[in-house]
């Protein structure tokens, strides 16, 4: 940790020297469909020169707003109430948008979320960084060229001349965010607003993104505005951090103090709360008496690949493991690593090409029909976005008692009953279930799913990446509910996620996946502590917060 | 976007936010104009079809608001007993049209396949043949009538009406919800009745709305040319075409009924737009 | 891409044929017989023997199928048959009127592109009212009825402000309302679709890092929003020639002006089904070439495209 730390700036840097950026007392509004709402309400802090700043919270904190602000880029119905943004001693938040086009990309640039949506797909890779180029008054095309072709070699892009000439659709998302930081630091401003930049990478990728970052940032002595929902990558990454929530400073400091010492109340939980900080509970060991409850063998699912008759493409190839009843097995990987085709074919929504996957007696890859619809009752799947697996038309009592009305005929008080009883369970009031989904948090949302899910009592639930779409605070609460829930009703967990943190909570064993193969399997504590396999070496060691962070909460 | 957008998730503070006024004027002229059609009696007071010897061709006043055509009848009547001529002939135009280009749309969606391409090549032959074109066939073959004319209409936009369904029951076959309900031992046909067509119908009756405005425009295009209701009956598109012979003397026998068939359809199409902004 | 090709004209000559089954199902199969409709009731007098021989001179009396074949034999050598009501091959009433219409619906389809792309720039860059204003313009267009709207200039133009003479105008003179009268209903749809696109695209994450860039509002509109709002609209051309062609039927008629629309009212009126016939085959061949052809340019626009997959249509 010690040398983590020798290796920035000195800190001292940043409480004397003049601060590059200052905004104080920051108020924003957002005015849609005739009502006002302030999403950011008196926000203050600075970042000095050379200094990496991170602004952490969870969704609806404010926190991509204030840089938005900073940029003087809000969203048209959106409006600087009051306070300053001070650049250099300047305050810009008032500047008319030819004056702050013109500070754009040369003094303050940016690093957006999504490198996917971030490039126009009809251009090329080399026009769209000449561009900020000819943007800022350059005309020598061979100058801009040159440093093109420069900047490209510079954040790793080879060959360059190539790169150049191809198309956003033919780079990989992690490529095509190295495009978008060279582009950020081609003018060699003195502060990158990076907003997310890693959020939508696979965490390998997204180790190396970041460490690229702050190798051409030290270079410069450029300063960093990091916007993150992840604690753990702002405290890898950032010198300072600014804890939002509701668009209020909650907490501010130095890592290392809001670390050791946090003052506030809601950065503790956010520690807490954090999959990548928190320390794994101590799970009972494995009931070496229990029955298999599901049992995977030779798992294949093949499709044929669009345009290359004969060729086809294994997502699953092979797949195999065990897992006794009443604990939780989970399925690791990255996108394309065929975790969820594997949990799909789990439960009965994808047919195999090859392969078994036993449910006691069942075959479940040789059922159809009739046979298909008695098996759901068994095995049972949470979706991953709570926003997107709800029926919008329907209220909270008719989605959850929709299964009950699939299967033998209940009376309606019973099944009225049940709903109530189950809700209960998942930790909701009964006053949700006249409601439709779209009143609820993502959160509730979640905790419906499981109800609907649970609502049958089946022996097995299959989760899908199912708290990936929730902030961290709720991502724990839900996490604890599945934990409680297993406990009392004795369920099978299969959880398949690309976070490891959150797996190294709740898993008792481990498959890690690569291009539809297991790479790695044995017992969570084994996998986690010992890894055999590079991949997953690799993997656990991109954990961001993984290295300083637990120990630090641990001393 | 987290501040922006990730919060539109949970509930809405509570308000009550005035519907926008343009709405609020687009029902207000579909209910006058249905009402004219319902009764007309009550802001009309001349025969719509019996002119008076003498007053030929009279600018606007108090007693004719609109003034009168060529045969002395006062043109505010012919307008208001129109609506009901045109009115019918939409919902008729729309009626086939929603009929039948949903029933083929869900059945292209629902079952896929075979059916699914029959149906899409039919979409794609009646959307290849201009749709002027394709009622006045249908115009030929039934033979020329406004309840013809409102057929040949309704036989257009059932590719349009097909084509909707059926992209938006693949949408919503689509979504994780109708998967969910699958998973959870749903039956096809108990799935679709849920979830597929509650979902599905809202933009599909958005579209009815805009087709009705269609059809008002189409139908007055088919009167206009000669090929829906015989005169003397007042049907809007005729009243057009009866004051284009006194252009230069009585300017406001073409502009009325024009205006009003503008407004029509304008509303039409606002409040499609807004049924189908409810979407999701 | 080759077999991607092959396929979508295998799909445009379905349609096309389709297309023709429709027409022929519509006009010639069901029992609308031209050549009784024509001769039946007719002051000429004619006996039933003699309208016997007409029925066998016109075909009128083989078998369905039979017609059906030789119809399209005659079709695909590029032959018409003979208007009934004229007496004269389809193929010259047609040659002799598509020049007229062509110039008219060139010409506004030319005015309706300029309209359109004003009013979206308009809806961009236009102050507060201003972008109120011109974004409630095409439902407006699309709401007024064409033959109205000819009416109105011609009252407004000719009769009130004496600009544009009816009784004997210039060759220019004669054309100008027309085109304003097909061009405004024909930009609505094209102006709905770029302000819709561009709104869009304006959205896209790619715009705010070209912002972040330092550009301005102008420069990503012409340099980003513009060549990506381009393609979709393309796929509507295909549609605003139909819409084209239905409007210069309208505003013929309207205006007195001699070309196809004229013909296609001439037509309906007497029930000639043969020009009516050949008028309908005719322009769903066009629409079909139309959208082929637009499908094949979008990969020149639009990259992503032109690595599509064979198999995907």
């Amino acid at each position: 940790m010690n040398m983590d730390i020798a290796l920035r700036p000195a800190p001292v840097a940043a409480t004397t020297a003049a601060p590059l950026l200052e905004v104080e007392d920051l108020a924003v509004r957002y005015v849609s469909g005739g009502t006002a709402r302030r999403v950011v309400d008196g926000v203050s802090f600075s970042v000095a020169p050379g200094e990496v700043l991170a602004l952490v919270g969870e969704s609806g904190s404010g926190k991509t707003t204030t840089a938005q602000a900073v940029l003087g880029l809000l969203p048209p119905n959106g409006r600087i109430e009051r306070g300053a943004i001070r650049l250099d001693g300047t305050d810009i938040s008032r500047w008319p948008e030819r004056r702050l086009a013109a500070l754009r990309g040369a003094r303050i640039s940016l690093i957006p979320q999504d490198p996917t949506t971030s490039l126009n797909p009809v251009r090329t890779i080399g026009a769209q960084i000449a561009e900020i180029f000819e943007i800022h008054g350059e005309r020598d095309r061979g100058r801009i060229r040159a440093r093109v072709l420069e900047l490209l070699r510079r954040v790793g892009l080879e060959p360059a001349e190539m790169r150049a000439r191809q198309y956003p659709h033919q780079l990989s998302g992690g490529m095509r965010q190295r495009v978008l930081i060279a582009i950020a630091v081609a003018l060699r401003p003195g502060l990158i607003v990076a907003d997310e930049p890693t959020s939508a990478l696979d965490v390998t990728v997204q180790r190396r993104i970041l460490d690229l970052i702050d190798e051409l940032r030290r270079e410069e002595g450029t300063s960093v505005l990091l916007v993150t929902h992840d604690l753990g990558v702002a405290i890898d990454r950032a010198d300072r951090v600014v804890v939002l929530r509701n668009g209020t400073v909650q907490e501010a400091g130095p890592v290392r103090q809001v670390l050791a010492a946090p003052r506030s109340a809601y950065a503790r939980q956010l520690l807490r709360d954090a999959p990548s900080l928190a320390t794994p509970r101590v799970r009972p060991p494995l009931p070496e008496a229990a029955s298999i409850a599901l049992r995977v063998e030779g798992l294949t699912h093949a499709y044929p690949v669009t345009g290359e008759p004969g060729r086809v493409f294994r997502a699953v190839d092979g797949v195999g493991f065990e897992v006794r009843a009443g604990t939780t097995h989970a399925l690791v990987g990255e996108s394309g690593s065929g975790k969820t085709t594997t949990a799909r074919c789990i439960a009965g929504f994808l047919r195999p090409t090859a392969g078994r996957v036993l449910v006691g007696e069942t075959d479940v890859a040789r059922l159809s029909g009739e046979a298909l619809r008695q098996f759901r009752r068994q095995v049972q799947l949470v979706f991953q976005n709570p926003f997107a697996s709800l029926d919008p038309r329907q209220t909270i009592a008719a989605i959850v008692e929709e299964p009950l009305r699939n299967f033998d005929p209940i009376p309606r008080a019973e099944r009225e009953r049940q709903v109530r009883s189950i809700i209960e369970r998942v930790g909701l009031p009964d006053s949700v279930l006249g409601r439709p989904p779209a009143a609820l948090s993502g959160g509730q949302r979640q905790r419906v799913a499981i109800a609907r899910a649970l609502v049958l009592r089946p022996r097995i639930l299959v989760l899908d990446e199912a708290v990936s779409a929730l902030d961290v605070t709720a991502q724990a609460r839900i996490l604890e509910l599945l934990d409680e829930l297993q406990r009392d009703l004795g369920l099978t967990y299969v959880f398949v996620s690309h976070d490891l943190a959150v797996v190294r909570l709740i898993a008792d064993t481990v498959s890690v996946l690569r291009n539809g193969r297991v790479v790695e399997a044995g017992a969570a504590e084994r996998v986690f502590h010992a890894p055999e396999s590079d991949y997953a070496r690799e993997l656990i060691a991109a954990i961001p917060g993984n290295t300083q962070g637990a120990r630090m909460v641990a001393a | 976007m987290s501040g922006a957008n990730a919060t539109a998730g949970f509930a809405p503070p509570r308000t009550l936010v005035l519907p926008p006024v343009g709405l609020l004027l687009a029902w207000t002229v579909i209910a006058l104009v249905l009402s004219w059609a319902v009764v007309p009696g009550l802001f009309a007071w001349h025969d719509p079809l019996q002119g008076v010897a003498g007053e030929q061709l009279l600018p606007p006043s108090l007693e004719h608001p609109l003034g009168t055509d060529g045969l002395g009848r006062d043109m505010l009547a012919r307008v208001v007993y129109g609506a009901r001529e045109s009115l019918l002939g939409a919902l008729l135009a729309v009626g086939v049209g929603l009929t039948l280009g949903t029933a083929l749309g869900l059945l292209a969606g629902a079952r896929g396949g075979i059916a699914d391409a029959a149906v899409m090549r039919l979409v794609d032959t009646l959307l290849a043949i201009p749709s002027l074109l394709l009622s006045l066939s249908v115009i030929i073959l039934l033979g020329f009538g406004s309840i013809n004319a409102a057929i040949a209409v309704g036989f257009v936009s059932v590719a349009h009406f097909a084509r909707l369904s059926r992209a938006e029951v693949l949408r919503v076959r689509r979504t994780e919800y109708v998967e969910a309900a699958f998973g959870s031992g749903g039956r096809f046909l108990a799935v679709l009745w849920r979830h597929v067509l509650p979902n599905a119908l809202t933009s599909v009756l958005a579209l009815a709305a805009l087709q009705f405005g269609s059809a008002i425009l189409a139908l007055s295009t088919l009167g206009f040319l000669g090929y829906g209701a015989p005169p003397p009956t007042p049907e809007w598109g005729l009243l057009i075409a009866e004051g284009r012979d006194f252009l230069a003397t009585a300017w406001w026998l073409s502009c009325a009924p024009g205006v009003v068939v503008l407004l029509v359809v304008l509303s039409a199409e606002r409040i499609s737009r807004s049924l189908g902004a409810r979407r999701t | 891409m080759r077999r991607y090709l092959l396929q979508r004209l295998g799909q445009a000559l379905l349609v096309l044929l389709a297309a023709y089954t429709v027409a022929f199902v519509l006009l010639q199969a069901l029992p609308g017989d031209a050549v009784l409709i024509k001769f039946l009731g007719s002051e000429m007098g004619l006996t039933a023997d003699q309208i016997a021989e007409l029925r066998i001179a016109y075909g009128a009396d083989a078998p369905v199928w039979e017609q059906y074949l030789h119809t399209l034999g005659r079709f695909l050598a590029g032959e018409f048959g003979y208007s009934i009501r004229a007496g004269v091959p389809v193929a010259s009433l047609l040659a002799e009127n598509i020049r007229p219409t062509l110039v008219l619906a060139g010409l506004a389809l030319a005015a309706a592109s300029l309209l359109a792309v004003a009013l979206a720039v308009l809806s961009q860059l236009g102050f507060g009212w201003v972008r109120a204003v011109v974004r409630s313009m095409p439902p407006f267009f699309v709401a007024v009825p064409v033959f109205w709207l000819g009416i109105m200039l011609i009252q407004v133009f000719s009769f009130q402000l004496g600009l544009i003479s009816v009784i004997a105008p210039e060759p220019w003179e004669e054309l100008v309302l027309p085109v304003l009268t097909l061009a405004v209903p024909i930009s609505a749809p094209l102006a709905q679709l770029l302000i819709r696109n561009l709104d869009a695209i304006l959205n896209e994450p790619f715009v705010a890092v070209a912002r972040a860039k330092g550009a301005t509002h102008a420069w990503v509109l012409w340099r980003h929003a513009a060549r990506n709002a381009l393609p979709p609209t393309l796929t509507m051309a295909g549609v605003l020639f139909g819409e084209l062609l239905g409007g210069a039927v309208v505003t013929e008629t309207v205006f007195g002006l001699g070309g196809l629309g004229g013909l296609t009212q001439q037509a309906v009126a007497n029930q000639d089904v043969a020009v009516l016939q050949a008028i309908v085959v005719l322009s769903a061949a066009a629409f079909v070439a139309i959208s082929l052809a637009m499908d094949l340019l979008l990969p020149l626009i639009d990259p992503r495209l032109a690595t599509r997959p064979a198999g995907a249509a």
